[in-house]
């Protein structure tokens, strides 16, 4: 894993304009055909069509996907979650502590979403949208 | 989840290593029940963290100071820490997959009609959801008619470190106790949040600024709150009415209403948010416009903002002289600040407000007050507010 990862990094310096890769990963039962919008929807508490999960913070995955999907920050998630918390509105995703848990995760849960490193990608998820 | 995985490796091994002494097929069989078990509690770990029962707590602490005795927002030369700091739990039951119960109990430091650190229900209430999507939640909940109004207390979702007063004073009752029913309407593809909300509000407040306080009660409230958002921009509207109360100003079952119109935009570093309100009431209750607009600009985790708000009585012809001509206001108010996001649930906020303005009213400062009811006009023509604060969210 660890291997991969410093290959990623080498690869980052390599070609200083690409990002850390990040795609959308789903339950091999579904859901797919999701657009932008709906991951959106699930990760920004406007949809409960599918469970969505999240890395922990500090994951460069992470911020990757947000930066794609959501636009927002780890300290506005952080704000609009305690928001829609104590609004009784919803909670946040379950985390998971990196890019491998989270295929893990998502390959256990029907119905669920993620996003993972493609390097971290097998046949246990489908892949349901690339940057 | 971590633990039982490397348990799970170590149990392997283990089993592996002692393969060779036994034979290889049954420790096969027995590794793969072990297995199945453990998938069963992995199973019942990610279960058990949709749990029925869920708490979270908030709390905000500062400090604030005035350049001069105008008291506005209640602070003064010599002000302390208490008014600005509140704690706040809040639990949420699930009854099942749609109906929960939700409550927030809130201790504050200084309150004006409530003793101190005295803990209140803030929220009660049960709210289900049926099948079509619409959601009815019943008991004591927020009076929804500000962007803000969710998160009143809950400083950390706030981008400022002071909700600007021009507008979230315009209705002090912040709880009301009914109904409310929430559907997403579908209109020409776009999603509108509609909100219909009915019930009764009570609650000591001051008299002016006066030290005496009274009960200050809307009955038979009804509203409507629309928004919509593509998460750039935010628009919302609400509208409002109630038969209001308050024995000083002689306000009995008056028509009082409420308008509303806010926006919000943000995007990548940058954020905006603008609300206008109306309060119009019968009688001499003062009629009231208010408006702010807070930019901001985000360096990773610091945000400095900068506020302008407009707050004017519309009908002071009605209460032209004596201690009810206090309640005439008219203030401009301007603020620079900055709010840093220190550590996950943490967020410092350092504020300037400089307030002027105030035309032919005393501002409503109660520092104003006295010499402005016996017609020598006002002590102070302007103030600076000076505010640090720390909001966490947990």
């Amino acid at each position: 894993m660890k291997t991969l990862r410093m290959i990623a990094l080498a690869g980052l310096f390599a070609a200083p304009l690409s990002m850390a890769d990040v795609v959308v990963i789903a339950h091999p039962d579904g859901p797919d055909n999701l657009s932008e919008s709906d991951v959106r929807d699930l990760y920004l508490n406007r949809s409960k069509a599918a469970t969505p999960f999240e890395i922990a913070e500090g994951s460069e995955v992470r911020a990757e996907f947000h930066e794609w999907i959501t636009g927002r920050s780890n300290s506005q998630l952080q704000s609009f979650w305690a928001e829609q918390t104590f609004t009784g509105e919803g909670q946040p995703p379950a985390e998971v502590s990196d890019s491998a848990r989270m295929v893990d995760e998502v390959a256990a849960t029907p119905n669920s979403v993620g996003y993972a490193d493609p390097a971290d990608v097998d046949d246990s998820v489908s892949v349901i949208l690339k940057r | 989840m971590k633990q039982l995985r490397t348990t799970k490796t170590r149990l392997a091994v283990c089993l592996l290593v002692s393969a060779g002494v036994t034979g290889a097929h049954a420790q096969e069989e027995r590794l793969d029940r072990l297995e199945s078990q453990l998938e069963r509690l992995q199973q019942d770990m990610r279960d058990s963290r949709d749990t029925d029962f869920r708490i979270n707590g908030f709390m905000s602490t500062g400090y604030a100071r005035a350049s001069n005795n105008a008291g506005y927002a209640g602070v003064t030369e010599e002000s302390e820490i208490r008014p600005l700091t509140l704690f706040a739990v809040q639990g949420t039951f699930d009854l099942s997959d749609q109906t929960s119960a939700t409550f927030q109990l809130l201790s504050r430091g200084e309150h004006e009609a409530r003793d101190n650190w005295e803990t209140q229900l803030e929220w009660g209430y049960l709210s289900h959801e049926m099948d079509n999507g619409l959601r009815v939640r019943a008991g004591k909940m927020r009076m929804p008619l500000f962007m803000y109004s969710d998160s009143l207390d809950l400083g950390y979702a706030q981008p400022f470190a002071r909700a600007p007063s021009a507008v979230y004073d315009q209705v002090t009752l912040s709880s009301y106790t009914g109904l409310d029913a929430t559907y997403d309407l579908d209109v020409f593809g776009q999603t509108i949040r509609t909100q219909v909300f009915g019930g009764h509000s009570k609650e000591d407040r001051m008299v002016g600024q006066t030290n005496t306080s009274a009960e200050l009660e809307l009955r038979n409230i009804t509203g409507a709150v629309m928004s919509w958002t593509n998460y750039t921009w935010t628009f919302r509207g609400v509208a409002a009415r109630a038969d209001t109360n308050f024995a000083p100003f002689g306000t009995q079952d008056d028509d009082g209403e409420f308008f509303g119109l806010g926006v919000e935009y943000e995007q990548g570093n940058v954020m905006a948010v603008s609300e206008v309100t109306r309060r119009n009431v019968d009688g001499v209750f003062p009629d009231r416009d208010g408006a702010y607009i807070t930019l901001g600009y985000r360096f990773d985790s610091v945000m400095p903002y900068a506020t302008y708000a407009w707050v004017e009585t519309q009908d002071d012809d009605k209460r032209p002289t004596g201690t009810l001509s206090t309640q005439n206001e008219k203030r401009d108010d301007y603020s620079l600040g900055v709010r840093w996001d220190a550590m996950p649930g943490i967020a410092l906020k350092a504020d300037w407000t400089h307030s002027r303005g105030f035309g032919d009213t005393s501002g409503a400062l109660s520092g104003n007050a006295m010499s402005f009811a016996s017609g020598q006009g006002n002590r102070f023509d302007h103030t600076n507010i000076y505010t640090l604060k720390l909001d966490a969210a947990f």
